[in-house]
């Protein structure tokens, strides 16, 4: 590609690299040089652990589990069970800091429900709205063909008395 | 990779070590391609610009520099930002999740170094995850105030916010090619189904559009996109109620509730905490206000002074908040009692006498605004001991830290 506007963009992608280098730069300053931060190997850890935590243990067991549903599952029910998998797991870890420690804050306006509860809850509500999804789908998708086949056999009827 | 210079070229590892995920066709779904990237990878996005934005008001009304005017108006501004940025962080987790699910396999690319800049740049990508990661666990784990490490969440949060930002402006830099690829190419990848057989098997055109990219079989772009939408939409839905206090019948999972609490609004900081609980109610209480003209003044005298009424927000950088009706004595009147002339910022001083919010540092936009009160009273009952007993500082559009309870003194700044 050799448009006109291609160097120009090549520019601007530079100075977009340069300037989030720069802002990169700064943050890792301020980090290094904040004076009310005196553990920064804990920092550390804590960034470290963050990316393995998803990259060698949450996202290998969500493949792990996509690759066994991939072996027993239509593609129907496969991207339902994994619709399910995201939504649901999403309010789980969203929930974890409540469930675990939940009535361990002295002060009882922090975390004042009951997570448990309330997200069995939220989870069963969820859970029952995609099978009464499911069973409205599969419903309307036997009407559908029955039309389509009804449609069909009209068509080939109407055929044959044009043949004749 | 696009465009960049190889600095040096690396060889490429031998192929008995390219086993598991690393494998050549290891990760089967057509949907770990550019277009999922670009579409989750934007939403992703705004979520993190939104948080950025908001964060950094949220620091800059706590930590003001000199020269910013600071608005006291719409009373609702730090509510609303900081509703905005808890919310926004809390919808990034399931973006992320998705997000990190369609690059995945890039984790394994073959071969894994190419040259000094591909390492640069995967490297770029490990401090964007890192970073991400840890902004969102960080916050997340600061709204239910558990703080299993050993940094302050504020500080640390701030640093690492502007770290993950430069990473992403990196990434940012180096993938808008493909970027802008994934966001455009929609039709080509129609025509390309159609040319390999899914159209057929739909048999619907528009079947054809929703499967694109997908394997014959496999789950459709369609599901993607729309459970990562349901998915933000179900974190935010049953969280909001905390800072929209409209939608507190859906606040089934947030960290707070807005009516929950002494009075029915909530804490951050409770009189236990601060170890004011004596001193608070002792009967010796009287506010000092120091300035050409000094004084002192009981509980009494102050309830005696002209009263006045404010509706305002109090809203906690945790993303709280919920109104609430506030009386008292204007903060103006006390301060011109003194002598203390208007345009004068004020550093208000509590009986707390440890912690960073000991005592703090108002500025004269907010000292000088007819509504910022010493109040007394809220939703029309003398203030709990949790509220901050005998007096506390409200005024508009500031993070509730900076609205100190149980104040003692009051001075020119």
């Amino acid at each position: 590609m050799s448009r006109p506007g291609t160097a120009r963009v090549a520019r601007l992608r530079f100075a977009l690299g340069a300037a989030g280098a720069g802002v990169l730069g700064y943050g890792v300053y301020g980090l290094l040089t904040e004076p009310a931060i005196q553990n920064l190997g804990n920092v550390g850890e804590w960034l470290v652990a963050g990316l393995l935590l998803h990259d060698a243990v949450l996202a290998p067991l969500v493949f792990a589990a996509c690759a066994l549903a991939y072996r027993g599952l239509g593609a129907r029910l496969r991207g339902r069970l994994a619709a399910l998998l995201l939504v649901c797991g999403s309010l789980v870890l969203v929930s974890v800091p409540a469930l675990l420690q939940q009535g361990r804050n002295p002060n009882a306006t922090v975390l004042p429900l009951d997570y448990a509860r309330n997200l069995a809850v939220v989870l069963a509500v969820i859970v029952a709205a995609a099978a009464l999804y499911a069973r409205l789908d599969a419903r309307r998708r036997r009407r559908r063909a029955a039309r389509s086949r009804r449609e069909q056999e009209r068509a080939e009827k109407s055929e044959e008395t044009e043949e004749r | 990779m696009a465009n960049f210079p190889s600095l040096t070229r690396f060889p490429t590892p031998p192929q008995w070590l390219r086993r598991g995920p690393l494998r050549e066709g290891a990760f089967r779904s057509a949907l770990h391609d550019e277009r999922s990237a670009a579409l989750i990878g934007t939403a992703l996005g705004v979520a993190f610009a939104v948080a950025l934005v908001t964060g950094v008001i949220s620091h800059e009304l706590q930590h003001p520099p000199s020269w910013l005017p600071l608005p006291t108006r719409p009373v609702w501004f730090y509510r609303f930002t900081q509703g905005l940025h808890v919310a926004s962080g809390l919808a990034a987790i399931p973006l992320l999740l998705a997000k990190l699910w369609t690059v995945y396999p890039r984790l394994f690319a073959w071969p894994p170094l190419t040259s000094a800049a591909h390492a640069l740049e995967r490297l770029s990508i490990g401090v964007l995850v890192a970073g991400a990661v840890f902004e969102l666990a960080t916050g997340l784990l600061n709204i239910a105030q558990w703080y299993p490490w050993h940094f302050p969440f504020p500080q640390t949060h701030f640093w690492v916010a502007w770290i993950t930002v430069g990473a992403l402006l990196v990434h940012l830099a180096v993938k808008a090619p493909a970027i802008a690829r994934g966001l455009r190419n929609r039709i080509e990848q129609t025509e390309h189904a159609a040319q390999t057989g899914n159209a057929a098997q739909t048999g619907h055109a528009a079947q054809a559009a929703d499967a694109a990219g997908a394997e014959p079989g496999g789950v459709s772009r369609r599901v993607l996109i729309g459970s990562t939408a349901l998915a933000v939409l179900a974190v935010t839905a049953t969280t909001l109620g905390q800072s929209v206090t409209s939608l507190r019948f859906l606040d089934l999972l947030a960290p707070r509730t807005p009516h929950d609490g002494p009075q029915d609004v909530p804490i951050t900081r409770t009189a236990a905490e601060a170890g004011v609980l004596r001193s608070a109610i002792a009967p010796g209480w009287a506010l000092e206000v120091a300035g050409p003209r000094p004084f002192r003044m009981t509980l009494a005298e102050l309830a005696a002074l002209p009263q006045h009424r404010a509706r305002l927000p109090i809203a906690c950088v945790e993303g709280w908040s919920v109104d609430v009706d506030w009386q008292g004595v204007r903060l103006r009147d006390l301060l011109a009692r003194a002598g203390v002339p208007a345009g004068t910022a004020i550093r208000v001083i509590s009986l707390e006498q440890h912690g960073a919010y000991a005592q703090s540092l108002m500025p004269h936009e907010y000292a000088d605004d007819r509504s910022t009160l010493l109040a007394l009273r809220l939703n029309g009952q003398p203030l709990s001991i949790d509220h901050g007993y005998p007096a506390r500082i409200i005024a508009p559009a500031r993070p509730g830290v900076l609205q100190t309870k149980w104040v003692r003194r009051l001075e020119a700044a």
